[in-house]
């Protein structure tokens, strides 16, 4: 545990020491509260129901340019070598880099509350499901954090391991539409709509829809901790690789 | 320190088998991971954690869905989002959760697929042959409003065969609204049989009156039954031969009890024991609208020849009736008439309202709260007294009871004419009661041989004026003042009842045409017109060929079985086709525009009528959903300000400005915090690095 800490800080420290975090900071803050702050009006409704319908559109393009650099600038300037030669296990490195993305992302959305406590000001929010949302908006991250890193850790070149993220995510979005569509449509000696649903069951963002109502399912948390648990697992092995390579 | 393992050996040989190797452990972690997360989702646990429980259907809801054995199609035709007004989106969120949350609990036998009328033009065809109707919105589009069309029609399909179309489902602040619509609808494709309710309603004095060409509504129950038949299985309930209540008979009316003989008042016994809900509508006598909205009074009694009475045997189970008439003397809850006057010789004419103390809205204040106003003596508030009042006043209706939470939520029907109805002092054993409905503190009784026409009969217009002025004074005079009291008007009664007949011998049936004839009640309130044709005919079901014969006497049943309610109500009159759908006020020459069957009023009837069978044949916790209302979370950015007289361009011009300052709080606060926090750290950082180069110096 204390070894992931330590990876943990030197993230963070990477992130906050230069102008990334803020950089990237702004950019999240300023499309999301903007968005936001044009919820306040007079007689509206004090819901956050529109602020989270945007949020993982956000997220697409917001987390592959965090998590590019996760591996991708290790292997350029050519550090992960050595980091790899730390006495520090391989899924210990990768929890410390993912729980840094998770600290950032979580201050991040920290910072977002402002919204919620304006509309809590002038009507009656519900908190609950506020919160619950919150929570689920931090299981979408760490899902995309995911695969992000994963991506980020089969390429040297930043822009690629953007780029696939991108597309990846973007793909994950639509699956949730895409496997709506096929209902009804396969026939059955192709499956049928049992195809369908299991693209619809690929889709993160159907789970976050699920929990962002204000209502935790079991089955949803589960699939997050799969989905993080798949790529997580995936980007050891490409460490595991490299390793292997020399 | 922790040890690197690596779980492959360090060897060009292996290496070179590596990527084979890992692809085909994700294949195998997918699979393992896929199992685990489907299995998650069929095992699973979930907490609604909103504050108004809003994804958690009711156990009716979730009764209907688990007994689904064909797959139910929910087709949604719903214009998109987007299109809606801002502040509906929300609603429409919740909309699609709560098909959301109908398709989870149906564990496959409910599947959701959403249309778009706009999509297609055959799309928007099959909505509209379905009988899907659009609404008209406002939408904000750059700046300007423009008028767009809403599509929420839904058509459920169940199996092959059965189908429900709801042209366009209201949008609402709970899911619970749309699962009181919802939920029904799917009862109704699913279930094979409602439950039956049996009505006995007694003829009336009058059929109606003829106005030049019109003809008014009679003034019986036939539209009543007829508009309800087709939507609940009404059925008149056959005694002809005094035979018992058939068994699937959940539910019997009694629409003004008149003239019931010993072997009717054995049924209704009987009903009751076997665990029936019965439902009173009590009037004591009978008020005739007649032409120039002269009332004419007719005294009647509830029990025709025969030893027993059916006062008593309402108070054998708990329930106090009285055969007087229930006055109101507080002058918000009287209703008003109103007349058209016309002087026949000038030819002016103006409106005279009037306030009818006898024609009352139980209200739903806490009379408690309002003591002090009762408690006046010369103009200032007695305290001690206003301290007993509080503690001796009640609020005008019980919304703690669901029935009042069902049926009356909305608003409480007028009553018209009615009669006191209490609990009795002493319970009897095993049943527990509750009053429904009171009067203000100023209720009063009379016996109802009183003159209740405020005109006296006069026909001449000064006469009539005269003669109401006089009555107005009259009953002003009647306010007990002195001794405040609520008059209960409502109970409802339930638990283990013990027969009325438990001591006496079981009245025998009426086998003969002659004594049939001299015993039985009135004959159904039916048009003659209606009779001969079948189909409007209302709720005339066929009658079984295996109808239940009178049972011997030594089959009574003494007590009660589970299960049985009784609801007294002390007014039938307010759901008389003329009050009901009449509306005196279309009438021609010198009635009321203003009256107790005015539209408005005979809706409100019909809407607690319509609650009052569902309460009685549905799940109750369906009917609750109905009238709940969600919790109001509009935003106040700012008040009026009301002591100063604000003009309103003043209001908007701050509130627009307030808008704008919250909106920029809101856009550059967050982002302002992350760059102070940015500024510490590059503080400390400049400080961290000219330590270190200062210990190098």
């Amino acid at each position: 545990m204390r070894n992931i800490w330590t990876i943990c800080r030197r993230e963070l420290r990477s992130y906050f020491f230069s102008p990334i975090a803020y950089v990237f900071g702004l950019l999240f803050l300023g499309i999301t509260c903007w968005y936001g702050s044009q919820l306040l009006r007079h007689e509206g409704q004090a819901s956050m129901v529109e602020f989270f319908r945007l949020l993982p559109q956000v997220f697409i393009g917001f987390l592959p340019a965090l998590t590019m650099r996760l591996w991708a600038e290790e292997r350029k300037t050519g550090t992960l070598e050595l980091l790899l030669t730390f006495p520090v296990s391989i899924p210990q490195i990768i929890a410390g880099k993912f729980f840094a993305a998770m600290v950032y992302l979580a201050l991040l959305l920290i910072l977002t509350l402002a919204l919620p406590v304006t509309m809590a000001w002038h009507g009656k929010l519900d908190w609950y499901s506020v919160s619950v949302t919150y929570f689920a908006s931090l299981l979408l991250a760490a899902a995309y954090v995911s695969v992000g890193m994963f991506w980020s850790s089969i390429t040297r070149d930043q822009i690629i391991a953007f780029l696939l993220a991108l597309v990846t995510l973007f793909a994950l979005f639509k699956t949730g539409e895409f496997g709506q569509s096929l209902i009804g449509l396969l026939p059955e000696w192709l499956g049928g709509d049992r195809i369908a649903l299991f693209v619809l069951a690929l889709s993160p963002q159907r789970y976050f829809d699920s929990i962002a109502r204000g209502v935790v399912d079991t089955g949803d948390l589960v699939f997050y901790l799969c989905f993080c648990a798949f790529f997580l697992h995936a980007n050891a092995l490409v460490l595991y690789g490299k390793r292997v390579k020399g | 320190m922790a040890k690197t393992v690596c779980p492959l050996p360090h060897n060009d040989h292996h290496a070179a088998g590596f990527v084979g190797g890992a692809v085909l452990r994700l294949v195998l972690l997918f699979v393992v991971l896929a199992e685990v997360a489907f299995l998650a989702s069929r095992y699973r646990a979930r907490a609604d954690l909103t504050q108004d429980r809003q994804y958690t259907l009711t156990e009716s809801t979730q009764k209907v869905l688990g007994k689904l054995e064909d797959r139910l199609v929910i087709e949604a035709y719903f214009s998109p989002d987007e299109d809606l007004p801002v502040f509906h989106r929300p609603y429409r969120v919740m909309l699609r959760d709560a098909l959301k949350e109908y398709e989870e609990i149906g564990r496959g036998h409910v599947r959701v697929v959403y249309f778009n009328p706009f999509e297609d033009r055959t799309l928007r065809e099959k909505a509209e042959r379905l009988g899907m109707k659009p609404q008209e919105a406002q939408v904000r589009d750059t700046g300007s409003l423009k008028a767009t069309e809403v599509w929420q029609g839904l058509r459920l399909r169940y199996g092959a065969k059965k189908e429900s179309v709801i042209p366009f489902l209201q949008l609402a602040q709970g899911t619970y609204f749309y699962e009181s619509v919802l939920t029904p609808r799917i009862k109704q494709l699913t279930v094979q049989q409602r439950p039956k309710i049996g009505v006995l309603a007694s003829r009336t004095s009058s059929g109606g009156m003829v106005i030049g060409e019109r003809r008014t509504p009679a003034q019986g129950f036939t539209k009543l039954l007829q508009a309800f038949g087709k939507d609940y299985d009404l059925e008149p309930l056959d005694i002809s031969k005094g035979q018992l209540v058939r068994p699937e008979v959940e539910v019997v009316l009694l629409l003004r009890p008149k003239n019931y003989t010993d072997r009717i008042k054995f049924i209704l016994d009987q009903f009751l024991m076997r665990g029936g809900k019965l439902v009173v509508f009590a009037d004591a006598c009978e008020v005739e609208v007649r032409e120039d909205r002269e009332l004419r009074g007719h005294l009647f009694s509830y029990d025709g020849p025969g030893e027993t009475r059916f006062l008593d045997q309402l108070r054998t189970y708990g329930v106090k009736v009285e055969h007087k008439v229930v006055g109101e003397g507080v002058r918000e809850l009287q209703q008003t008439f109103g007349m058209m006057y016309q002087d026949p010789r000038t030819g002016q004419g103006g409106f005279h309202p009037f306030f009818y103390p006898y024609n009352l809205q139980p209200a739903k204040d806490d009379w408690a709260a309002r003591a002090e106003a009762f408690a006046q003596k010369d103009g200032k508030v007695d305290q001690e007294l206003a301290a007993q009042y509080k503690k001796l006043f009640k609020p005008g209706c019980d919304e703690s009871h669901d029935l009042i939470k069902a049926v009356a939520s909305v608003a409480l029907p007028g009553l018209f004419w009615p009669c006191p109805v209490d609990l009795v002092e002493t319970m009897p054993k095993g049943v527990t009661g509750k009053v429904l409905l009171r009067t203000s503190p100023l209720g009063w009784t009379e016996m109802p041989n009183i003159d209740l026409d405020p005109f006296q009969g006069a026909r001449d217009p000064r006469q009539r004026m005269q003669n109401l002025e006089r009555w107005t004074n009259s009953k002003g005079l009647m306010r007990p003042l002195s001794n405040p009291t609520q008059i209960p008007l409502a109970v409802f009664v339930e638990g283990t009842f013990s027969s009325y007949f438990a001591d006496k011998p079981v009245p025998p049936a009426m086998p003969k045409k002659k004594d049939e004839a001299k015993g039985d009640p009135d004959k159904w309130d039916e048009d003659p017109k209606a009779k001969k044709d079948d189909k409007v005919a209302g709720p005339t079901k066929p009658k079984p060929k295996d109808a239940a014969t009178a049972e011997p006497a030594e089959s009574k049943l003494r007590v009660s079985k589970p299960g049985a309610q009784l609801l007294v109500i002390g007014d039938a009159t307010f759901l008389r086709d003329d009050f009901a759908f009449g509306n005196y006020a279309e009438m021609l020459r010198e009635t009321a525009v203003v009256g107790p069957a005015d539209r408005g009023r005979g809706q409100l009837a019909l809407l607690f009528f319509r609650n009052l069978l569902d309460w009685l044949v549905q799940e109750r916790d369906l009917l609750a959903l109905r009238n709940k209302s969600g919790t109001d979370r509009r935003m106040k950015l700012l008040a009026r300000d009301e002591a100063k007289g604000e003009r309103t361009e003043d209001f908007v011009e701050r509130l627009q400005s307030r808008e704008k300052w919250l909106q920029r709080l809101v856009s550059f606060g967050p982002g302002g915090l992350l760059c102070l926090f940015g500024l510490l750290m590059w503080l400390r950082r400049s400080a961290q690095k000219r330590a270190f180069l200062n210990r190098l110096k």
